[in-house]
């Protein structure tokens, strides 16, 4: 991986105008949370959290995703940028793992910066001492980088892949982890959900939905880790082999 | 001359759209200029070139090797690409040594190449400002630093005079030379034939993605001057310039017009000669004098037979 190139990326996530955007995301997020458990007075901060958790970071998290894994190369297509990326003496895998690590990196501060606030509104301080925001972190370094991995696998696929992995993000990952059956091993979701063992808490139907909660889910949190690393690495290397196989070029400019 | 690039039958298609259509040519040191109009195939051939897009059928070898996503390529390479795209908020300085870090440079040697281009390319003392608010000129010379930044054997600038003011273009002209007379291969790209006669004799004529003469501009200038070559003279006087050109046994037929008179002559050397020479005899003046067969679509109509 070039370090330079992770940086310069990470440094363009990192302006200020984005920042705002994402802090006033966590904002909206963190009111939310505290609606539900304070002004709504519902349910002990304990039993909230999970499901809040599982509505809010776990869908902050693969819109960040999809937001940021567009800019790792499709957006240098539509920009007209990537010719200054491909006519360098760099290969090509280094620019695209480089460009996909900061993608990742973005993507997890997101949904750490969401979790703490989320965490904060719920249990009324921070929730450094409680377990269930532990257990949810790695759930979301995991995730950044599944998602991630997946979404930048689809930008190199398809054009205007962002329509998709948003589509991907809040449909998909919403709706299958309540299919019967087996279906919710299709959604990265689901898995995360295995590796931050959040418990089933009862609330409304339409909460359980959101939060994915309405189908049985009986994957353990080995079985989730090991799938989602062997996924992020599968899909990091055919993106890889597909990068430096097919032709990116400026988008509109072709004679 | 050594070959630094060579291209063996090279097809591109774009779908059923064809690109580049059997081409096949040699370019070495010095610069070479890539004539032709608007969507001739110049772009495609130096994606070509560039290793952006493979070829349909046909070589391509740079420095002997594939190009296509070839970083032994890419480290004798230097490309200034047409399109006008940059990280706009990013400043000159910063995008140049962004390039060089791609060039695999380390932070000092980076930075010393960064500025020793910016420098080369007239732009040190304004590479601080965001490129957002920089002029089409600017822009160009800073492409031009970034490939520069590695010192490369091979340069590809496709249009790179667009935008750029007359003293710019003298500049940038002076500065190809430079590097040419260094010995580096230089492949420019341009649909005006007369930036092209500025920087080079050397030309590949590139017409709807076919390679349609190559070689020395002289020779495709003869080849132009055996057909009768128009010249338009806007004039108060054309009665009397009338008078004295018909006299001229190489103007071959003359007609007035709304702004003075339109000619044809065969040997349009000897008839520019002439007209200083007519009119400090006679005292007569005149407002303009152009050639509207002096650009590319003319010199396509006489190789293709006026199916331009």
């Amino acid at each position: 991986m070039d370090f330079y190139l992770f940086r310069f990326l990470l440094r363009d996530f990192l302006r200020l105008k984005r920042v705002l955007v994402w802090l006033a995301v966590a904002g909206i997020v963190g009111l939310m949370a505290a609606v539900y458990t304070r002004v709504l007075g519902k349910n002990d901060p304990a039993d909230a959290y999970p499901m809040l958790s599982s509505i809010l970071v776990f869908r902050v998290l693969p819109l960040a995703a999809a937001i940021f894994s567009t800019s790792v190369v499709a957006a240098e297509v539509e920009q007209k940028t990537i010719v200054y990326l491909l006519t360098r003496p760099m290969p090509r895998a280094r620019i695209l793992i480089a460009r996909l690590m900061a993608a990742i990196a973005m993507v997890t501060l997101v949904g750490l910066v969401t979790a703490v606030v989320v965490g904060t509104a719920t249990f009324g301080s921070l929730p450094l001492k409680q377990p269930l925001f532990w257990r949810d972190l790695p759930a979301i370094v995991v995730g950044s980088a599944a998602y991630c991995s997946f979404f930048v696998f689809l930008s190199l696929l398809m054009n205007r892949s962002m329509i998709v992995s948003l589509l991907y993000a809040f449909a998909w990952e919403t709706s299958i982890p309540n299919m019967p059956g087996s279906m919710y091993i299709l959604s990265i979701n689901s898995y995360l959900t295995a590796i931050a063992e959040r418990p089933a808490t009862e609330t409304g139907a339409m909460l359980s939905f959101l939060a994915g909660s309405m189908g049985v889910n009986t994957l353990s949190a080995s079985t989730a880790w090991m799938v989602m690393i062997v996924t992020t690495l599968v899909l990091i290397g055919i993106s890889t082999v597909w990068f430096t196989r097919f032709e990116y070029t400026p988008r509109e400019d072709a004679e | 001359m050594s070959i630094r690039v060579s291209l063996k039958g090279v097809s591109r298609w774009y779908g059923e759209v064809i690109g580049l259509n059997d081409v096949t040519c040699e370019i070495g040191p010095g610069v070479t200029a890539l004539l032709g109009m608007n969507g001739a195939g110049k772009s495609t051939m130096m994606r070509l070139i560039t290793g952006q897009i493979r070829p349909t059928t046909g070589e391509i070898l740079v420095v002997g090797e594939e190009p296509f996503a070839n970083p032994n390529v890419y480290r004798k390479l230097g490309y200034c690409p047409e399109i006008d795209s940059f990280y706009e908020h990013r400043t000159g300085r910063e995008f140049v040594y962004f390039c060089a870090r791609m060039a695999e440079f380390d932070h000092a040697e980076a930075t010393k190449r960064t500025e020793d281009s910016l420098v080369a390319v007239g732009m040190a003392d304004r590479a601080g400002k965001p490129i957002l608010g920089y002029s089409k000129g600017m822009r160009q010379r800073i492409k031009l630093a970034q490939a520069m930044i590695h010192d490369p054997e091979i340069i590809l600038l496709d249009e790179p005079l667009n935008g750029l003011d007359p003293v710019g273009r003298r500049d940038y002209i002076d500065l190809l030379h430079r590097l040419a007379e260094t010995g580096k291969t230089i492949v420019v790209s341009s649909h005006i034939l007369f930036e092209v006669e500025q920087m080079t004799r050397s030309i590949l004529l590139l017409h709807r993605g076919r390679l349609l003469a190559s070689g020395d501009l002289t020779s495709i200038r003869e080849l132009m001057d055996r057909y009768p070559h128009r010249v338009r003279i806007a004039t108060p006087h054309a009665r009397e310039w009338a008078r004295e050109l018909a006299t001229l046994p190489y103007v071959v037929e003359l007609a007035f017009t709304r702004e003075g008179l339109e000619l044809k002559t065969g040997e349009p050397d000897q008839f520019y000669s002439a007209v200083p020479e007519i009119a400090r005899q006679h005292g007569l003046s005149l407002d303009s004098m152009r050639s509207p067969d002096n650009n590319l679509e003319s010199i396509f109509k006489y190789l293709v037979g006026g199916d331009a």
